[in-house]
């Protein structure tokens, strides 16, 4: 972008804010929302600030439920699966991408095949499956069904093989074994690529509301966005400023997260170079 | 001394090997509503376990009404079911008839039984369900939340504008055609709102004199009178322009309903009597309730939902499960419950006792919904009825009124489906 | 000595997929062949299946179910294309350091991380053709109302771009995350050879960026594909069926309808659909894609 205009540069940062404000608008609202009472809420033209906030909403979001159980059990699936589908992923994504063997092809295409199929369908096998197996109410029912990721194989295959096979080969005549190979050689070289998988996993289950809510049947091991479902009522009449309550609690450690690890997230990227 | 010790200790032995206290036994109650409800509920959980040993009752939050029914289903499978749980009255004949489902006869009659009698007939199994002409299932169900669509209109705005309170649908569209207030283009305020759905559809049906099925259960038979009900609406949000169809399926529709009532941005609206603590708490203006309007007659469905045994549950459990409902069936519960919802209580002892009459006195709006049961209309006891509702009417009344399909179309279709779905059944 | 490590390779290499794939199979293919199974009987889930052959298949063979697959598609598609069209230009843009960058970034990536439930049901009100906030802002500049969920010709796109507004922080990191990784000499020396920017963007931004628009295309796709919770609550896969997408048809026979084996026949149908087109493109691309090796 060389010498623009400084209208075009002043029009494309009004751009820039614009959207910036839609993106972040309806987040801001759903925080305003949750310091307010229920006739605020519901009154239009809405109000922006609530006067006076009602910090007492995010007390009566943490109470309706055992709010700390679901935070610690949030955090151990998230991670336990995140933890797997890495460790899985860079093995397989390995044998992919750098050995031969019969039927190494019809085994990843078997792998893609998995893509798309969602938990709505898997629900009820694996659930029947586990119950027979008393794994219902358990964190395997949580972790196992999501240990594996196609998507994580094949983008982790996808990276391997942009690395450069004499690469490897001299790390073994050298004597490595293939775990070092894998996880000291490959993965930093693909850390780009894992990070940005990563980010999508830990997205994704953290919010994840269905596969805890069926697998489910008592709250031992129920993560917050079940927590937070409860909060909602079809019946009588939704309290939306509790609801937004609770559902900062979902958000707020993801942000706080993030925010922390901004900095390395970009710097893995800038290391080694996407190529 | 040694020997007085060990007789000492014999005797204390003896004592406490004599029938243990036993620990209570446990059952659950799976339930699928949150908030208000979920809170209520686990609070009369709680005081349920605290006033007896014997029994002790753990509920669970499992999804909407149909997660929580697909869970069920799954974990009978899997003998893993709940002892206690509750469900919408329409899917009651298709899992009775499944065998999903213990009689409560004996429970009711036992020991520890419940006086039947004082139940109020409009909100019982029995008064829900027309049996067809076939011998009445056994007791199963009890019910829980149950509760009748109302009118409920802004009493301020209606006496603005002069406008009487509606009593037939003639009068409606007059109301309605008063109270809608346009700006130019725009419609600022409309006068009628109600969700397209089957539950009101179905009390518009009865209203214009007909009914879902032959008296033999045999033949659907709302062709002609789902479709002038069909098209009521189909006119007054098209022609009339003066009713909003509220946008979203199922809950989501009605939660735009009510959001809008309190907005002020609809002068009537028809919703269920559930929701009137909220209405009252929210709204800035006075509520008013009233019945339906009536047309051929005055009619008005029931819904809500029954406590159910699972018959698959080992025998101990369910006797806990029938203890829990038995006591929350109780007049004293269900007073409790009432005042804390906004549905109606279902013993006739709790409505006739002093503290409800001088609740209802202060507030007459609670009892509309109890006068209208002498207009409850009853649902044909069939297992097509939970499929003619979900599959047939629910997800096609919304065509007429986005003016796809007529509604004449669109009788014609689901009554061929429905049709087909009652043979299917049949055989 | 070359056929003794080739054996081990062999080896080593069932080894290495054999746990993953034994772990797929159970949990992902397990189920795909019990849809297939369930898919020749009639079942509620109650009662006792009763054999159909392939009546389920026979029945979904209608207009309804042609409709779901083009607006799974059309769904797909412009998710795809708008978020990754708008994610590039975002990054573009605010490729530069910058406390202001940073913040617009923070902006724009903070919808990524909120659940669904909130942000749907947040769009519900503003999307409201009465009193909506989007119907306000348009009545401001002149523009009619629109009915964004309640019209049957619009509600798919509505439901487009919510998710692209939800999803949009992600492939704007990314693409500022692969913008950032390209040498700065590559531009110098376009510079100095007198490049436009267009020219810059064609010739060296874009090839060097395939392999993230790839990784994006990916993930984008199979993510939009499994689209769920904003249909379920946002439009319940109406008004009539204009937002009956796969996941959610599948959810609604099974456990709205209760019709297992019907739902089935569709897991079966979008699986063999997909496996067919993924197969095809495969083989297609497999001579022109390249590694370095």
């Amino acid at each position: 972008m060389s010498h623009p205009s400084p209208w075009v540069r002043a029009l494309t940062l009004l751009g820039l804010v614009v959207v910036a404000a839609v993106e972040v608008g309806p987040y801001l609202w759903m925080v305003a929302t949750s310091l307010k009472d229920l006739p605020s809420v519901t009154q239009f033209p809405p109000s922006l600030i609530p006067r006076p906030p009602r910090w007492d909403n995010y007390a009566k979001a943490w109470q309706s439920g055992p709010f700390l159980r679901y935070f610690v059990n949030n955090v151990v699936q998230t991670a336990a699966i995140l933890v797997l589908q890495l460790g899985f992923a860079c093995t397989a994504a390995y044998a992919f991408a750098k050995l031969r063997f019969r039927g190494r092809d019809l085994c990843f295409v078997i792998v893609m095949a998995c893509l798309i199929v969602p938990p709505q369908v898997r629900f009820v096998p694996l659930y029947i499956l586990f119950s027979h197996l008393g794994l219902v109410n358990t964190y395997a029912a949580l972790v196992l069904p999501y240990a594996v990721s196609a998507l994580g194989t094949f983008l982790i295959r996808e990276a391997f093989m942009q690395i450069s096979d004499d690469i490897v080969d001299a790390a073994r005549v050298d004597g490595a074994g293939v775990f070092t190979v894998i996880f000291r050689l490959l993965v930093p070289m693909a850390r780009p690529t894992i990070v940005a998988f990563s980010l999508f996993s830990v997205v994704y289950h953290w919010n994840d509301f269905f596969w805890p809510l069926v697998m489910t049947t008592t709250d031992a091991v129920r993560t917050l966005p079940v927590g937070v479902s409860m909060l909602r009522e079809e019946g009588t009449g939704a309290r939306w400023h509790i609801i937004m309550a609770g559902s900062m609690f979902v958000v707020a450690p993801v942000l706080a997260v993030f925010a922390v690890a901004q900095r390395h997230i970009v710097r893995a990227f800038t290391f080694t170079s996407l190529k | 001394m040694r020997r007085m010790l060990a007789v000492v200790l014999g005797l204390w032995w003896l004592a406490g090997a004599g029938p243990a206290a036993a620990d209570p036994i446990v059952a659950q109650f799976w339930y699928s509503f949150g908030g208000k409800n979920r809170e209520v509920t686990e609070a009369h959980i709680k005081k349920f376990n605290e006033s007896q040993s014997k029994y002790r009752i753990e509920g669970t939050f499992q999804g909407d009404y149909f997660q929580a029914l697909a869970k069920i289903r799954a974990a009978a499978i899997t003998k893993t079911a709940p002892a206690a749980f509750h469900v919408v009255g329409e899917a009651l004949p298709n899992l009775w008839q499944g065998g999903m489902l213990e009689s409560m006869e004996e429970y009711a009659k036992g020991a520890n039984g419940t006086d039947l009698a004082d139940f109020v007939p409009g909100l019982t199994q029995a008064g829900y369900f027309d049996y067809l002409g076939k011998k009445p299932a056994p007791l199963f169900a009890l019910p829980f939340f149950r509760s009748t669509p109302i009118l409920y209109y802004n009493a301020d705005m209606l006496a603005a504008k002069g406008v009487k309170v509606p009593a037939t649908w003639d009068e409606l569209r007059d109301a309605a055609g008063k109270l809608t207030v346009r700006e130019g283009g725009d419609t600022k305020v409309y006068g009628f709102e109600v969700p397209v759905d089957w539950w009101f559809w179905y009390g518009l049906l009865h209203q214009a004199g007909g009914t879902l099925m032959s008296a033999d259960g045999k033949r659907a038979a709302f062709k002609d009178k789902g479709q002038e009900a069909l098209q009521f609406w189909v006119d007054l949000v098209n022609r009339d322009r003066t009713m909003k169809q509220p946008p979203g399926k199922d809950y989501s529709a009605w939660e735009v309903a009510n959001t809008d009532f309190i907005n002020q941005r609809v002068g009537m609206i028809f919703t269920s009597t559930a929701f009137l603590n909220y209405m009252t708490e929210n709204a800035k203006f006075k509520v008013g309730t009233a019945f339906l309007p009536a047309k051929a007659k005055a009619a008005v469905p029931t819904g809500g939902t029954y406590f159910v045994l699972l018959k698959d549950a080992p025998a101990a459990q369910k006797e806990a499960g029938w203890a829990f409902i038995k006591w929350m069936t109780d007049p004293e519960q269900t007073v409790s419950l009432s005042k804390a919802t906004g549905y109606m209580p279902v013993r006739l002892s709790a409505i006739n006792s002093p503290a409800m009459q001088s609740f209802y006195k202060d507030n007459p709006n609670y009892k509309v919904a109890l006068d209208q049961l002498r207009n409850a209309q009853r649902f044909p006891f069939s297992p097509a009825l939970f499929d003619i509702q979900r599959e047939v009417i629910q997800p096609n009344l919304e065509a007429a009124v986005l003016g796809s399909k007529t509604s004449a179309e669109i009788m014609t279709t689901a009554d061929q489906k429905a049709n087909e779905i009652i043979g299917k059944y049949d055989r | 000595m070359a056929s003794r490590r080739a054996r081990r390779d062999a080896w080593l290499g069932y080894a290495l997929v054999g746990p993953s794939l034994a772990l797929f199979g159970l949990v992902y293919l397990y189920p795909v062949a019990y849809s297939a199974y369930v898919s020749v009987f009639q079942w509620d889930l109650m009662t006792p299946k009763r054999y159909v052959g392939l009546a389920n298949y026979r029945e979904l063979w209608s207009p309804e179910f042609g409709e779901v697959l083009v607006n799974t598609a059309c769904y797909s598609g412009g998710v795809v294309l708008l978020a990754l069209a708008l994610g590039l230009g975002l990054a573009l843009l605010l490729n530069h350091r910058g406390a202001w960058s940073a913040a617009l970034q923070a902006c724009i990536f903070s919808s990524y991380i909120v659940s669904w439930v909130a942000v749907s049901l947040l769009w519900i009100w503003m999307l409201d053709p009465q009193y909506g906030l989007v119907t306000y802002g348009l009545r401001l500049v002149g523009l009619p109302a629109v009915n964004w969920l309640g019209s049957p010709a619009v509600a798919l796109w509505t439901l487009v771009l919510v998710t692209v507004w939800k999803t949009l922080g992600y492939p704007m990191i990314i693409y500022l995350a692969g913008l950032q990784a390209i040498p700065g000499d590559f531009y110098e020396a376009a510079a100095l050879d007198g490049a436009t920017g267009w020219n810059r963007f064609r010739f060296i931004t874009w090839p060097l960026l395939s392999p993230t628009t790839l990784f994006l295309v990916v993930t984008l796709t199979i993510a939009s594909f499994q689209g769920f919770d904003i249909v379920k609550i946002m439009t319940g896969g109406g008004p009539i069926t204009s937002t009956m997408i796969y996941v959610y048809y599948i959810y609604e026979q099974a456990f709205q309808y209760f019709r297992l084996g019907k739902a089935s026949a569709a897991v079966v149908i979008f699986f063999g659909l997909i496996l067919l087109l993924t197969l095809a493109q495969w083989l297609a691309f497999r001579k022109r894609v390249q590694y370095t090796t």
